[in-house]
């Protein structure tokens, strides 16, 4: 577990330890989290990295309790948010907390927006709220909602529904619904997947100055290290439902700890030159249900040995700002 | 050349247009198939109608009113032609327009149908929409069960069993019979219409709770839970609306459910409604008659169904996107 | 995948409907044979109350309901059988082949003639060819069989189409195999597996069907013991004595609901099989 300097103010969002798991049948639980630590600063901002399956849609419906419609519960560790546990709270403390405090930013641009409602619609919902207003004062809310997602032609957009929207359109007004209430912590799973490469730079540059404008803290999901670089100062890496490695995002990507880090880091695209040789991560993801035993990358990893096959995960190991999962990670600069 | 093959191609499977063109051509195998029916009497109908001991002269007055005295070509272009003008034939033993004789019977089959669906809405809409969110519990298996029980258990059993405990046991309602005054004709349609609606309600409940589950792992159903949206307009437009697709796609079926169902029913019921017409002309043999009946009800169901086709098209602008 | 083994791994509903159904047949074989009383004799006085050797009683015939109820089980079952099969091989065989056959307007026109011939009200257009065949528990049969191929046609069909774009089957075309060898070797045991899913279900509503067309007079004719027909005959004494009525009425619907359990048990375990 990373530690938190105790003289200071509580962090905003603190994950320690949690366990999640898919109720199969009765008795039965598939765990799909196991184990995932963090710790998540106000007005912080931390990238969450893996493949799909690592556990991260999981670990952000966790955090905005709708675990239960997934079919999974939390049945270990804790949950604190600003200070207070957050672990097993009812459905009515739930929504005191959603839209308020935390806001979410789902998967795709193409299914987070109801089809058959206009913008107008889908907006006044999150302003009702706040005003309680008339029908102009909810109107002048609203267009000051897609005002600050910088929505061009606001009043025309208010009128139509999303399916005449573009991807990058659809995603600000997302984001306009996540943020209209102010919350503290505004979580974005894969925010940018479906848009194009303009588009996407466009989307991460608004969410950044309204994290500024509005002092939020950021848990951005995705799987692309280079959105993860340029948007967050922390970063925790995933893999088979285990946080594997956390720290500041710019020593995790200069000098991992993890092999698992390091095989993302040598398989970007991103920053290839032509004529280099792109490393691709040996073997498959592991799937849910099919973890192997000990560190369950070491089927995959380079440096593995008979140490590394037995037992439980390894346990996240705090060196200074950073932690990784790793029994050999004393021997990742020998191997580089 | 060829784009503009695939773009008429495309326009023929997806316009509104098509689909009025192809609801045209099933209606016109539809009618064809209504012809031939007549063709599965063995032997010569008007014979068998009459017996062996009718007189040459009624046999070939009979065969006239059946058409059978032209060549079948003839037959079949003059069958076709009249049915697409509205004239589906002539009962050969009321020597009425078989549209009319059913046209005098409708408004009893119309009130059945009318209390049906009402009845179906009120326990189908909220059954589905509670047995979706709570699938994963004790109520979805309750859920599955009763109503695996409630659609295989034959109507005319599900019937008589309302009839004994609402008419014979708790003298509630009339055991059979029809009061056509408008207030009280409801008294007499409640059993009717409830045992229909047992049968047909879960079919419903089933599409909807199906159809919500796949809404619900929507991603926008997951934002909106996120911002808090309120629990009655989160149920309408958020669980409900986006569901509905598949329910209105089942009309047709419910259509061809409702008058199958209401043949039996109003037998069972004693209500003068088509259904019981249907049976009269079968016991009198009168061979016209069915055919148009038949003919009539399988129309019925072609034009519902492209109704309902037409309509999941207007409510929901995804389908216009393709 | 043996037989035991698949029974084990069955979930409850799927059990339940087996055993129901085991449970019908052997009673529809055993209750007859064993019984002293004949199906159609007149052993009692008219609607006479149950008693040892009566355990359901006598109809108002002075006949043994519950030999009466059984033999009906008999009947019945055969007739559904009867009635199930035939469109399932018959009408699979049909879509296997059109859906083969690669012809775009033929396609769409046959199309439209399944359509056409599945939008009928089942009942009405049973009813329909009956009255032009001739009733009893032949002319049944075969409105049956000509009411409901379709259905299997169109299911069938529609499978071939998917399968034939499918890997496997393109593989075979590039490996030179015949168009016959592939639809008899690939298609056709896939495609009859999902037929016979379906027909598990459809056979629920034959069997609705066939007492429903013998309640109305057009099916099995009485005296033959046969649930619709008994249920018809019963059906005047609802008042007085219900007991005609109820057993045969719920042995059938133990019967059809049996057969649902079981198919849907059956089409979760694939499902989750799948998963």
């Amino acid at each position: 577990m990373i530690n938190h300097d105790p003289g200071s103010s509580p962090p905003l969002l603190s994950v320690n330890k949690l366990r999640v798991s898919f109720r199969v049948g009765s008795g039965i639980n598939l765990p799909v989290i196991d184990t995932a630590d963090f710790i998540l600063e106000p007005q912080g901002s931390l990238g969450l990295v893996g493949e799909s399956g690592s556990g991260k849609t999981m670990l952000c419906r966790t955090l905005i309790g709708t675990l239960a419609r997934h079919g999974a519960v939390i049945n270990g560790g804790n949950i604190t948010f600003s200070g207070q546990p957050i672990t097993n709270l009812g459905e009515s403390e739930w929504r005191k907390l959603r839209g308020h405090q935390i806001g979410y930013i789902p998967q795709s641009s193409m299914a987070g927006l109801n089809p058959i409602l206009t913008i107008k619609s889908q907006l006044s919902e999150v302003v009702k709220h706040s005003t309680g207003g008339s029908e102009s004062e909810v109107r002048r809310e609203v267009l000051g909602l897609l005002e600050r997602v910088r929505i061009p032609r606001p009043t025309a957009v208010m009128r139509s529904r999303p399916h005449q929207l573009s991807g990058g359109m659809r995603q600000r007004v997302i984001i306009a619904a996540a943020i209209a209430q102010g919350p503290k912590l505004l979580i974005a799973d894969e925010p940018t997947t479906a848009l194009d490469v303009t588009v996407q730079s466009e989307i991460l540059a608004l969410i950044n100055e309204l994290r500024e404008e509005l002092g939020m803290a950021l848990l951005l999901v995705s799987h692309d290290l280079a959105v993860i670089e340029e948007m967050c100062s922390l970063m925790a890496v995933m893999y088979a439902g285990a946080t594997v490695e956390v720290g500041p995002t710019e020593n995790l990507i200069s000098s991992p700890n993890h092999p698992y880090t390091r095989a993302l880091n040598t398989s970007r695209t991103d920053k290839a030159r032509p004529g280099d040789l792109l490393e691709s991560i040996p073997g498959d993801a592991v799937s849910v249900g099919h973890w192997p035993n000990g560190c369950r990358f070491w089927p995959r990893c380079p440096i593995a040995d008979l140490d590394c096959q037995d037992g439980l995960q390894p346990d996240l190991l705090a060196i200074e700002q950073r932690a990784s999962a790793c029994i050999h990670s004393d021997r990742m600069e020998v191997t580089d | 050349m060829q784009g503009i093959i695939k773009q008429v191609g495309s326009f023929f499977q997806h316009s509104l247009v098509s689909r009025v063109l192809q609801a045209v051509l099933v209606s016109f195998f539809l009618l064809t198939i209504v012809f031939f029916l007549l063709r599965l009497i063995p032997g010569d109908p008007a014979m068998v109608l009459l017996g062996e001991n009718a007189s040459m002269g009624q046999v070939e007055e009979y065969r006239k009113l059946l058409g059978l005295d032209r060549p079948p070509m003839e037959q079949y272009v003059d069958y076709m032609s009249n049915a697409f003008q509205g004239d589906l034939g002539v009962s050969i033993l009321r020597r009425q327009s078989v549209v009319k004789i059913i046209a005098s019977r409708l408004p009893v089959s119309l009130w059945l149908a009318g209390s049906t669906v009402a009845m179906v809405f009120v326990l189908a809409l909220p059954l589905g929409l509670l047995a979706a969110v709570y699938h994963r519990t004790w109520f979805g298996y309750f859920f599955r069960v009763t109503t695996s029980i409630a659609i295989s258990t034959p109507i005319y059993f599900t019937s008589l069993v309302i009839l004994l405990l609402l008419a014979v046991k708790l003298d509630l309602v009339p055991i059979a019979g029809y009061d056509p005054e408008f207030p009280k004709n409801l008294r007499t349609l409640f059993a009717p219409a409830l045992t229909n609606s047992i049968l047909l309600a879960p079919v419903l409940a089933r599409i909807l709770q199906a159809s919500v589950i796949d809404t619900m792992e929507e991603e926008f159903v997951e934002a909106a839970i996120v911002r808090g949206v309120k629990p009655l307009r989160f149920m309408w437009h958020y669980l409900l609306r986006p569901s509905l697709a598949p329910c209105i796609a089942a009309l047709g079926y419910f259509a061809a459910t409702v008058v199958s169902y209401g043949v039996l029913i109003e037998i069972i019921f004693n209500l003068p409604g088509v259904g019981m017409s249907l049976i009269e002309f079968v016991r009198a043999f009168d061979y016209t008659a069915v055919q148009g009946f038949v003919a009539l009800t399988g129309l019925l169901v072609v034009a519902t169904t492209l109704l309902a086709d037409l309509l999941n098209a207007w409510l929901d602008p995804r389908a216009n996107l393709k | 995948m043996s037989f035991a083994m698949s029974l084990k791994t069955l979930n409850r509903e799927a059990l339940v409907g087996i055993l129901i159904i085991v449970l019908v047949i052997l009673l529809g074989i055993i209750v007859p044979i064993a019984s002293p009383n004949d199906a159609s004799g007149f052993v009692a006085d008219p609607l006479a109350p149950p008693s040892m050797s009566l355990p359901f009683g006598a109809d108002h015939m002075g006949r043994d309901l519950f030999v009466r109820t059984f033999a009906a089980a008999r009947l019945d079952i055969v007739l559904a059988l009867l009635g199930a099969s035939v469109p399932i091989v018959v009408g699979t065989f049909i879509g296997v082949l059109t859906g083969a056959a690669e012809r775009k307007i033929a396609g769409a026109l046959w199309d439209a003639l399944i359509n056409a011939l599945t939008a009928f009200p089942e009942i009405v257009l049973v009813l329909a060819i009956i009255t032009m065949l001739g009733g009893g528990w032949d002319g049944l049969l075969y409105a049956i069989w000509i009411s409901r191929w379709a259905q299997y046609a169109r299911l069938a069909r529609a499978k071939t189409l998917k399968l034939h774009e499918s890997e496997f089957v393109q593989a075979a075309k590039v490996l030179g195999y015949s168009r016959i060898r592939i639809l008899a070797k690939h298609i056709m045991p896939n495609v009859y597996s999902e037929a016979i899913a379906y027909g598990l279900s459809d056979f629920v509503f034959i069997i609705v069907v066939i007492g429903g067309l013998s309640f109305l007079g057009m099916g099995v004719r009485p005296p033959t013991p046969e649930w619709g027909g008994m249920l018809a005959e019963g059906r005047i004494y609802l008042q007085t004595t219900p007991r005609l009525v109820l057993w045969p009425g719920a042995i059938l619907s133990l019967t059809a609901i049996g057969v649902a359990l079981f198919a849907q048990g059956l089409a979760r375990h694939r499902k989750e099989a799948v998963r």
